[in-house]
């Protein structure tokens, strides 16, 4: 028997499963679509971190019942400890904070690391245990001390997703830091604050011109190293004056992140005749920690902007006029 | 003809444990163990060699739905778009399957230069769909970033298709006329 020929339309190709699943996939995946459903069902694991009440053991024997006592009461010592370190790790983050940014250590919040890794190859997220329940939301920055890690991208009720600057979606806004004090060797939350000066007045001087030379955007590259990433920062100024070893940190120009929060050193500096190319040696290391910091940080409206914006220019004018 | 067609149809066996189970499995060790490990500076793509292990050996029947699903399981963990992997892993079925008699699978040296080109496109494929979002870093570097994987991922799969079918003999999975196992 002949078989019937099909007619082939414009139509015929959409009619194909995967050709509609791609239709489909573009506008959600420009929407961002996902994120929610992915936290929803993680949400249990944010409930799971809490504790749970020991059974009833009735029907045992009293040295069956000694020896389970025993072993819960060695359970809640080793609990006990891990929480005592958490907290320790926690005070240490706030304290950093709490001297080089005293004006967040108000929107500081501790969170706990749930998930520390991305089935992607490309994607780099962490998953915490707070949520907006908390007063986290999307876009906050997300650190260790004052060394960002990255900031939340998708907040559930008590559970967040955390994109890191390694994720190749990340981009930061930073500020290089001319003569900064160098990063030392020993990479722990505080290492960082034992070294910066406080007779160096860099962070009054963020906004002076000098460093509205040093600004540029660093971008996450995808890399796999666990520790201490390489990030680029293209199209810096070639007028301004970097040099490896130089601070690398936040600048608010976008409003996504508050300035000063610390990203690394300038380890390379490349010169492409009209611009620079650095890499950037990041201080970010998640080895070292269960906790991070969430800083409640919120972008500011276009209204809010123009109002700084305007204030300031103003009294740029009142201190002229003098 | 039509006998062997029905014996080429028979119903999988193990294919929920092995499509749902294996691929949560994966990106689990992905997710939590895999991404601790730095080799050339990447991280080995386990869950793409996984579907193409099913790609060239496994029954046809349900053509793309297990490799889609696989992906499902790898996009719940990772942080993009929910469907890409998906997607792209009904794309490499849709491909590859209908050509796997011409592949010389049954070679480890074929099967380590398929997996590198597949880990490689799927790879190139994926930064492609984060460029249609704005993201990226830029095709020299993906390309460079694919490459690696390739690199480091392709070797694996000879070790992958030994352990699976070592597993299969375990569990006294037929092989069906072709060469194909019934999973």
């Amino acid at each position: 028997m002949a078989r019937r020929k099909r007619m082939m339309t414009i139509a015929t190709p959409f009619k194909h499963p995967l050709v509609l699943a791609v239709l489909l996939y573009l506008p959600l995946a420009i929407s961002g679509f996902g994120l929610d459903l992915r936290l929803f069902m993680l949400e249990p694991m944010a409930w799971a971190s809490g504790t749970a009440e020991a059974p009833n053991h009735e029907e045992l024997s009293d040295d069956e019942r000694k020896a389970l006592q025993l072993a819960s009461l060695q359970d809640q010592v080793a609990e006990l400890a891990w929480e005592n370190e958490l907290l320790r790790q926690g005070y240490v983050q706030l304290s950093a904070i709490k001297a080089e940014l005293p004006e967040l250590s108000d929107d500081a919040i501790l969170a706990r690391i749930l998930v520390r890794g991305d089935s992607s190859n490309w994607r780099h997220t962490i998953y915490i245990n707070l949520g907006t329940e908390d007063g986290v939301s999307v876009g906050n920055p997300v650190t260790i001390g004052h060394t960002l890690i990255g900031k939340v991208r998708e907040a559930g009720l008590n559970i967040s997703a955390v994109q890191l600057i390694t994720d190749a979606d990340c981009v930061v806004p930073v500020t290089i830091v001319p003569g900064a004090p160098t990063m030392p060797e020993e990479r722990t939350a505080t290492a960082f604050t034992k070294h910066i000066d406080p007779d160096n007045d860099w962070r009054d001087n963020i906004f002076t011109d000098v460093l509205q030379l040093n600004r540029g955007l660093m971008r996450g590259e995808a890399s796999a190293k666990p520790r201490v990433p390489n990030l680029p920062i293209s199209d810096v100024n070639l007028e301004s004056r970097v040099a490896e070893g130089d601070l690398v940190v936040t600048n608010d120009a976008q409003g996504h992140f508050p300035s000063g929060l610390l990203v690394g050193k300038v380890s390379q500096v490349h010169n492409r005749n009209t611009f620079l190319d650095l890499v950037v040696e990041s201080a970010m290391d998640l080895t070292i920690t269960d906790v991070v910091t969430v800083i409640r940080h919120r972008r500011p409206t276009l209204d809010e902007n123009m109002r700084m914006t305007m204030e300031k220019r103003h009294l740029d004018k009142i201190e002229e006029d003098k | 003809m039509a006998m062997s067609r029905k014996v080429r149809m028979q119903h999988p066996q193990y294919r929920v444990a092995f499509v749902f189970g294996g691929g949560l499995a994966l990106s689990l060790l992905c997710a939590l163990l895999i991404n601790r490990i730095e080799v050339l500076g990447v991280w080995p793509d386990i869950p793409t060699l996984y579907v193409l292990f099913f790609t060239i050996f496994g029954n046809p029947k349900g053509r793309y739905g297990p490799c889609m699903a696989i992906g499902f399981m790898r996009d719940l963990l990772s942080g993009g778009p929910l469907g890409t992997y998906a997607i792209l892993y009904g794309l490499v079925n849709r491909f590859l399957s209908p050509r796997r008699q011409m592949l010389f699978r049954e070679n480890p040296v074929t099967q380590m230069m398929l997996a590198a080109f597949v880990v490689f496109g799927v790879n190139m494929a994926y930064h492609a769909s984060m460029v249609i979002v704005g993201a990226g870093i830029g095709w020299s570097n993906a390309t460079e970033h694919s490459l690696r994987i390739a690199a480091v991922t392709g070797p694996l799969m000879p070790f992958m298709s030994f352990g699976m079918i070592l597993l299969f003999a375990k569990l006294n999975i037929a092989r069906l006329p072709g060469g194909n196992y019934n999973v």
